[in-house]
């Protein structure tokens, strides 16, 4: 523990408490809709703010605000290269994935990730797969927000290991199953103003503190001139791992289920546009900050009892105590934000796709409001008893769990939605071919796979081929189908099944 | 073909121009000046970090103002019709 005061226990309980405030808000509102859609897209009805901060919100996680301060702490600079691929995450994310899926989750009526994918191609059981992936590699990122949050606790309030978990599993689990989408979405928009406010005063204040970033540059540079120059530490990122990663978090924010999940609840594209705006100008502010206070952090907060206290010991270091519980809220609110995006997410395959559309498709409100309850506790309960283990640095879990779902369904998704072509064969080998190939990299070569590249690069480039080959393969889609999602026909003159 | 359809493909193909001619800048700047020469400080911060880091930082967040604001095309009427097609039936 670094020392807290009071004031720090009394900020945590009124974020916490302005929280829950929102859910039971959330809560009055969808309890009058209908409960799928609204519990699970708020009934598309979102507008710019609320889908701008609701994306970056679950993008950026326990990961960002724990993990990645923790590498700049140990490594230094070299972390600025190893986060740049943000610099277009926008771009990015928005333009390549997000205004159409946003088109054709209002075309199709599409409540969910394997929603889309199901009835773009027509089958049960691309949706059975791809729900059941969902649920097992957010499953993963979930584990990784637990042990940040536990480890937060631990160190700025003292709470043991196993207690912080505990919390973190209950307290995201109640708002998220009381809530539901627009739960998750307002809390979102209220954590990520905290996360961004918290993050650039500490980022001033432990500047101030060292002397200004001359004197830090001057501190790294006599401890070890490593510190400032690439590859960085222990051969931190060669050129391929810098080459890999600026690829990695795009296409990781462009590829991830719970982050294409936001594009179904927007209310149209002016939307959209504001959002993305939005998204830029937040994550310009917010990202070089954050790294920039890990690196501080090792000048004016050089021992740590383990490697993830970098974030909660620079915050108690630097920002003046009066203001520290404020500030240390914001990863807080990172972790909560994206953990129930993931709970929603996880609960909402295993309610929507596995167990209504294969099941009980008249599945009425009641039913649907019980197994969502249920199904949000069961899975944040699993990924409880996983978090009891935590490695020693979180920020690779994140990685792993973030480029598996991407490599797994980035090229299925992407070719889905601009090839006309794609089809259920195509699909089925990109997942498929994406995800054993990431799992058994991972278990023989670990970070570092052939050429020095990262996993994800090759499972990437194996989905794409999988993907394409076996479309070429196997029939094409039916004339229907593609004249639905890529012609003119109108839905009914195309021969679809209509209202 | 679809008019959002094949406006949403240019669109794509733009940001992916984007992002590349980016991750060339990035990693090339800092490929030069960070791996190959010491470090000097930049106001405070590594050469390669201001030239290879911050400056595209600012110069494609100001590309990303014009990407979003000013090319991603606003809808077509058809293009925000209410829900209709092969899920929505199944699905309420």
């Amino acid at each position: 523990m670094y020392a807290a005061n009071p004031s720090v226990w009394i900020a945590f309980c009124l974020y916490l408490a302005a929280t829950f405030y929102f859910a039971y808000l959330a809560h009055r509102k969808t309890a009058k809709a209908d409960f799928i859609e609204d519990f699970f897209v708020a009934g598309r009805e979102i507008g710019p703010w609320v889908l701008g901060f609701t994306w970056l919100a679950t993008m950026a996680s326990g990961g960002t605000f724990v993990g990645s301060p923790s590498l700049a702490h140990h490594y230094g600079w070299p972390v600025m290269l190893w986060i740049s691929g943000y610099i277009v995450v926008a771009t990015a994310g928005m333009g390549i994935m997000g205004k159409r899926i946003a088109e054709i989750g209002r075309r199709t009526g599409a409540l969910t990730f394997p929603d889309l994918l199901r009835d773009r191609y027509e089958s049960k059981w691309i949706g059975v797969l791809s729900g059941v992936l969902v649920v097992i590699l957010h499953m993963a990122y979930m584990v990784a927000q637990y042990v940040a949050g536990a480890r937060l606790v631990e160190a700025v309030l003292g709470v043991p290991y196993l207690w912080g978990i505990l919390g973190f599993a209950l307290t995201v689990a109640a708002y998220t199953a009381y809530g539901g989408f627009r739960a998750v979405a307002w809390t979102d928009s209220f954590q990520a103003v905290v996360m961004l406010f918290g993050i650039l005063l500490t980022a001033y204040f432990a500047i101030e503190k060292a002397g200004g970033l001359s004197a830090v540059f001057a501190a790294l540079n006599t401890e070890s001139p490593d510190l400032v120059s690439l590859p960085g530490p222990d051969n931190f990122l060669p050129l391929s791992a810098a080459i890999s990663f600026f690829f990695i978090w795009p296409l990781s924010a462009a590829g991830q289920p719970s982050l294409l999940t936001r594009f179904l609840t927007c209310r149209d594209t002016r939307a959209l546009k504001r959002a993305s705006f939005l998204i830029g100008a937040y994550i310009f502010l917010l990202y070089p900050a954050i790294i920039t206070m890990g690196i501080v952090g090792r000048v004016i907060a050089p021992e740590l009892q383990t490697a993830d206290h970098a974030t909660a010991a620079t915050i108690l270091a630097a920002v003046p105590p009066w203001l520290a519980g404020f500030v240390l809220a914001a990863p807080m609110a990172a972790i909560m934000s994206t953990l129930s995006s993931f709970l929603l997410v996880s609960s909402s395959a295993v309610v929507r796709d596995l167990y209504q559309r294969n099941f009980n498709p008249q599945l009425s409100a009641k039913g649907a409001k019980s197994l969502t309850y249920v199904s949000t506790y069961l899975v944040a309960a699993v990924a409880f008893v996983f978090a009891l283990k935590p490695p020693q640095f979180l920020q690779y879990i994140v990685v792993f769990a973030g480029t598996g779902l991407t490599a797994t369904f980035l090229f299925p998704t992407l070719l889905g939605i601009y090839w006309p072509r794609m089809n259920k064969a195509g699909c089925l080998a990109g997942i498929l071919g994406g995800f054993l190939s990431f799992i058994v990299q991972y278990a023989l070569y670990g970070t570092q796979s052939w050429g020095g590249f990262d996993p994800f690069v090759w499972s990437l480039l194996i989905s794409l081929l999988c993907s394409v080959v076996s479309c070429w393969l196997s029939a094409p889609p039916r004339k229907e189908l593609r004249e639905w999602y890529f012609g003119t026909l109108a839905p009914t003159a195309a021969g679809l099944d209509c209202p | 073909m679809q008019p959002s359809y094949r406006r949403c493909r240019i669109e794509a193909i733009v940001a992916g121009v984007l992002w590349f001619v980016c991750g060339c800048w990035v990693v090339g700047v800092s490929f030069f000046l960070g791996y190959a020469q010491p470090a000097r400080s930049v106001f405070g911060v590594p050469h390669w970090v201001f030239w290879g880091v911050f400056v595209p930082w600012v110069v494609f967040f100001l590309i990303h103002c014009w990407y979003s604001l000013v090319f991603l095309r606003d809808d077509s009427p058809d293009d925000s019709q209410p829900p209709a097609g092969p899920a929505s039936t199944e699905a309420r």
